[in-house]
């Protein structure tokens, strides 16, 4: 069987998932183009379990059940007669077609498949342009995965033998700088990054557990969940018992968000805090123009993207890149930090600042970013798969 | 070493060898091959050299210089779910103690080598909260110490709390003698992983015999040759 895929890949935003699921060998795979971003950040395709789930994905050919169909397999005893058995599969006939039907609607039963971190959603059904049933998938669903250590504050220390992780009760923050980690699987990952970002040891650690990603992913405005909330509780209270200690507050990936959150509960004046932020995914417009109102501390180079630490940059980057616009507004207007005579006419901060926006245009204005919000309409029609796409968005 | 089940990830035995100098010896690791993944590490310091002495580029910790030679982290799949089942994150360091006279030899000779190390394992644990769990580690159980053959210097291995989370287990690390006053340290931290709303089909406890029967391995490989003026001193330790 040969199938065009000029011909067919335009259906309603869905097209080819690889080139493997044309449906040369097996059943033809189509994605829907608006599941691009999601899966752009969840999956990546150069990794070892990136290809895994993308060939997990591409086995839908021969693997994926139509559950409508299977229901209705022949049903009878030895003992029953020709007529008995003849009614029974006309009944069937009658079930099969109904379903079809809801095939056509779109109201087939739902199948799913779980590989790794990702869950897809899919229907087999029969479209206008299809010429065999299709697998479609509809929706990706991203699941963390972790150990059940508790989120929250954790202080390191420094033994004999190396680093010790403690789940700190209360903090006294005091010229302490604190680590508020991306969602990350343990703890002990969590210190880790902190001493990639900060070169050295931070003796606290605000640990994010793999949770929290659901509640806090950009552009989701969704309630936030019993733990989550705990977490941001936690925060809230630290913050109050802190604020007028001198802190230094480096906050990573959905740390950000996490501080977004805890800020709405909070009035205080953080005139003694200062934040920076490393690979952020929150609405940073958002986020900067709460610290503002705190007068919180954020310096010349409060915003960069560390790609040592590699499960946050490349999704960091793309959230930079959505809200482009409105987080160059909010960085122009942002205050300049009094910086102390030095026989300038123009405050050297003026500069840094300059220097700080030019590299946030840079990050949102990569090429590849730029196009990724237009890139689900813009697939349609094209002879390229999804997978093809998502390779060529995502460098190693 | 065949995994129990359908539990797949690195074998040891398959690594890369790396090895790196010291003043008074070399040692040979087989670093696993882990696979390039969002969540795994695999750094490996470059130098590989410290042969003249000089750790003033290594970090203050305490009374110790240590320096961190590797740091890998990995998961272990179920073959058939493709599900993540537990991750694993091995450093691997160099410690110089400070406090070690040049004349003293104590670290030449495994007994003297883990007299010397457990003391400052129960100095460092003096004030602890006691540990009352059956079979966890405490200062009484001298935390589970148990010694590794080697050729020339024997090492140990002992069980510590390094992350006081409530459902943390201890974590294995292991010392050996690399000279007059070096220590090579291995740390390996193991936990079970879980997806939201999936259940790990293996047990804990089944997970970390894995673990203790996967660090034994590693140990099992890793390789200490000692310099020849070492070597006299230890076999007219020994004679003495």
């Amino acid at each position: 069987m040969s199938v065009s895929m000029a011909r067919t890949s335009k259906s309603d935003g869905f097209i080819f998932f690889s080139p493997q699921t044309l449906g040369h060998v097996g059943r033809t795979v189509k994605i829907h183009t608006n599941l691009f971003f999601d899966f752009l950040c969840s999956v990546n395709p150069h990794s070892a379990e990136g290809q895994m789930v993308i060939r997990d994905i591409e086995s839908l050919r021969s693997l994926a059940e139509n559950k409508a169909t299977a229901a209705f397999d022949p049903i009878g005893g030895r003992n029953d007669s020709a007529e008995h058995i003849q009614r029974k599969h006309k009944i069937q006939e009658t079930l099969k077609r109904m379903a079809t039907i809801a095939h056509h609607k779109k109201l087939a039963l739902e199948n799913s498949l779980i590989t790794k971190n990702v869950r897809v959603y899919y229907n087999i059904y029969i479209r206008e342009t299809d010429i065999c049933p299709t697998v479609y998938i509809s929706e990706i669903q991203v699941i963390n995965k972790g150990n059940k250590e508790a989120g929250g504050f954790y202080e390191a220390t420094t033994g004999a033998f190396g680093g010790k992780l403690i789940k700190a009760a209360k903090c006294n923050l005091e010229g302490k700088t604190v680590f508020v980690s991306a969602a990350t699987a343990t703890a002990y990952d969590a210190m880790k990054d902190a001493q990639v970002v900060s070169k050295g040891i931070n003796s606290v650690v605000f640990f994010n557990p793999p949770s929290v990603t659901e509640d806090l992913t950009f552009g989701k405005k969704n309630r936030l969940t019993e733990t989550t909330q705990t977490l941001v509780k936690e925060f809230q209270a630290t913050l109050r018992d802190n604020k007028d200690r001198t802190v230094n507050w480096v906050v990573a990936g959905e740390g950000a968000a996490l501080l977004s959150h805890a800020l709405d509960g909070s009035n205080e004046n953080l005139e003694k805090h200062s934040f920076k932020f490393v690979n952020p995914k929150a609405d940073l417009s958002d986020l900067l123009q709460k610290l503002s109102a705190r007068k919180a501390d954020m310096g010349n180079d409060f915003i960069s993207i560390d790609k040592a630490l590699k499960n946050s940059a490349f999704s960091s980057m793309m959230v930079i890149a959505t809200q482009k616009d409105a987080l160059m507004t909010r960085l122009t207007n942002l205050p300049l930090r009094k910086m102390p005579e030095m026989g300038l006419d123009v405050n050297p901060e003026t500069f840094l600042r300059l220097d700080l926006l030019k590299k946030v245009s840079d990050v949102a204005s990569l090429g590849a970013l730029t196009s990724i919000a237009r890139l689900p309409q813009a697939l349609e029609g094209k002879s390229i798969s999804f997978i093809e796409a998502v390779m060529r968005v995502r460098t190693r | 070493m065949e995994f129990p089940n359908f539990i797949s990830g690195p074998q040891f035995p398959e690594g890369n060898f790396v090895s790196f100098r010291f003043k008074d010896s070399e040692i040979t690791l087989r670093l696993p091959i882990i696979p390039n993944n969002d969540d795994t590490r695999d750094n490996v310091c470059v130098e590989r050299d410290f042969s003249d002495g000089n750790t003033s580029s290594w970090d203050d910790c305490l009374t110790n210089r240590i320096k961190e030679l590797v740091l890998q982290s990995w998961n272990y799949m179920d073959d058939v779910t493709h599900d993540d089942v537990a991750n694993c994150f091995m450093e691997v360091h160099v410690l110089e103690h400070r406090d070690i006279e040049d004349g003293d030899l104590r670290f030449l000779n495994g007994d003297s080598y883990i007299e010397y190390f457990l003391k400052l394992i129960k100095d460092d644990h003096e004030g602890a909260e006691p540990e009352t769990r059956p079979g966890w580690p405490t200062v009484e159980n001298d935390f589970l110490i148990r010694r590794v053959k080697k050729p020339d210097i024997d090492g140990f291995q002992v069980l510590l709390k390094r992350c006081y989370g409530p459902e943390m287990y201890p974590t294995p690390l292991a010392f050996f003698p690399l000279g007059k006053n070096l220590s090579l340290k291995i740390t390996f931290e193991f936990c079970s992983l879980h997806y939201a709303g999936r259940k790990n089909p293996y047990s804990d406890e089944m997970l970390h015999k894995l673990k203790a029967e996967l660090f034994d391995e590693f140990l099992s490989l890793v390789n200490i040759e000692y310099s020849q003026d070492i070597l006299a001193l230890i076999a007219a330790r020994s004679e003495g």
